[in-house]
């Protein structure tokens, strides 16, 4: 998987990874390797989020 | 030849028969036309009684030396006045006859008291012309300056009030600088009166814008002063367009020039001091406006910083009042960013985590740890395509890869 270097990068790729499973249209090896990708996706998203939640949380701790 | 006197017995006859007739002496009412004092000091008199101006009685009168040298002192010292042609008197003497000399009234004593009711009656008599002629007043209703700068003066330059007024006036202490032209006039006697009155005729023809006009006389003989009673010298100061001021020097009454003027005073020293006095007045007045002014100055001065100060409190309040409300707003946009950003944090929580399920959901492990397995044909998962008997399957558990062969095939028929 080539490198991802934005969150909607990853989500958008995410929703298409799910959209795929979804079908039914893949093998099972297909489908195992989608499920790792998007697993992956979504650990990837929830840690970009939560760097994310850490900067804006300082920021607005600035504000006080 | 008939009976006859001679001269002499005749002039004998009539000094006999006056002597018999008359009195020791009378006091006789008379206007002295002519007074001469001879070398050893007998004084000659013309005396007169006239009907308006006609004489209608004239006689010689005598004042011997040894009476008239301490009469007339007596007489000057009472009346303020020497004796002189054109003054009425009452005196009393004595018809003497002369059979050289004819006949002459011998004076020895005047009645002083007389001579002051007469002047008075002819003062009165001034006064009474001055107000029928409607001039009196006129000088005293003159504007005058508050203080005093160009001033005419008339008097005489060798006179010794002239000399006191300029050494007051020139040494005043508060260093006041007044612009003085003296007219010279006779200030005594017959001539005094048309003298003055020139000197203001010159005055007024010198266009000169004179603030007052002071007339002063000092030192000298103090009778003779009748001058400043005259009509005509009254008549002119009464009407002349610059206040007058006087310091003739009276010791009696006042003379009629004195009350016809603007302001009349005692002597020169008196009139150099109220002149002087004007200038303090004005000086103090100023002084005191100044003072005022500063005062005022000073109020509207505060009232303007308090303005300000009050300005500038308000202004700092609208600050205030402003930067509050923005603080306000601003902290309610923070709170607003704040919940926005939390929700916006849950709702892509939410969704990863709807992903994350939905992932769990789909991966094939978990269904086949649930027991169930999966089957597929020729790689691809089976769905509704339809198998025959014969045909080959592969079917994935958790941990095994079977390959079947399909024997029998039940039709389930299901609806849903």
């Amino acid at each position: 998987m080539k490198k991802i270097k934005t969150y909607t990068e990853a989500l958008t790729k995410l929703e298409k990874t799910v959209a795929e499973i979804e079908s039914g249209e893949l093998t099972v090896d297909e489908l195992t390797d989608k499920v790792k990708e998007a697993t992956e996706l979504v650990n990837i998203c929830r840690k970009k989020l939560r760097s994310v939640e850490e900067d804006i949380n300082k920021s607005l701790d600035e504000l006080n | 030849m008939s009976a006859h006197l001679s001269l002499l017995e005749l002039n004998k006859l009539i000094q006999s028969t006056l002597s018999g007739n008359l009195e020791p002496g009378y006091w006789v009412i008379a206007e002295i036309s002519e007074l001469k004092v001879n070398q050893n000091g007998h004084c000659y008199i013309e005396l007169v009684e006239k009907d308006e101006q006609r004489v209608i009685a004239k006689t010689r009168a005598t004042i011997w030396a040894n009476v008239y040298n301490n009469l007339s002192l007596w007489f000057e010292r009472m009346t303020n006045q020497v004796l002189k042609p054109g003054m009425k008197i009452l005196c009393f003497g004595s018809i003497q006859f002369h059979e050289l000399y004819g006949l002459s009234f011998n004076i020895k004593d005047i009645d002083a008291n007389f001579t002051l009711g007469e002047r008075e009656r002819l003062r009165q008599e001034v006064i009474n012309k001055l107000m029928e002629d409607g001039v009196f007043d006129m000088n005293k209703e003159l504007p005058v300056d508050l203080a005093l700068n160009r001033i005419a003066i008339i008097s005489s330059p060798a006179a010794a009030g002239y000399e006191d007024f300029m050494n007051q006036i020139e040494a005043n202490e508060y260093g006041y600088k007044y612009n003085i032209d003296l007219f010279k006039a006779t200030m005594q006697g017959s001539a005094a009166s048309e003298s003055i009155i020139n000197a203001l005729h010159t005055i007024y023809n010198s266009n000169t814008d004179y603030d007052a006009v002071i007339i002063i006389r000092g030192g000298g003989s103090r009778v003779d002063l009748d001058c400043f009673d005259d009509y005509e010298l009254a008549f002119n100061a009464c009407q002349f367009p610059i206040p007058i001021i006087t310091g003739i020097g009276h010791e009696r009454d006042q003379s009629i020039l004195d009350l016809v003027a603007y302001k009349a005073l005692k002597t020169p020293t008196a009139v150099a001091e109220w002149v002087i006095g004007k200038s303090m007045d004005v000086e103090s007045t100023m002084i005191d406006l100044m003072h005022r002014t500063g005062k005022y100055v000073q109020l509207i001065l505060n009232q303007k910083r308090t303005d300000i100060s009050s300005l500038t409190n308000r202004l700092s309040n609208s600050f205030k009042i402003q930067l509050s409300n923005n603080d306000y707003q601003l902290n309610r946009m923070c709170s607003q960013l704040k919940s926005d950003v939390k929700l916006f944090m849950k709702q892509a929580h939410n969704g990863l985590d709807d992903y994350g399920t939905k992932v769990n959901y789909l991966n094939p492990i978990n269904t086949l740890k649930r027991g169930y397995s999966i089957t597929s044909k020729n790689g691809k998962m089976l769905g509704n395509e339809k198998l025959n008997v014969g045909d080959i399957i592969e079917t994935r558990t958790l941990y095994s890869l079977l390959e079947s062969k399909v024997q029998k095939i039940d039709d389930l028929n299901e609806e849903d």
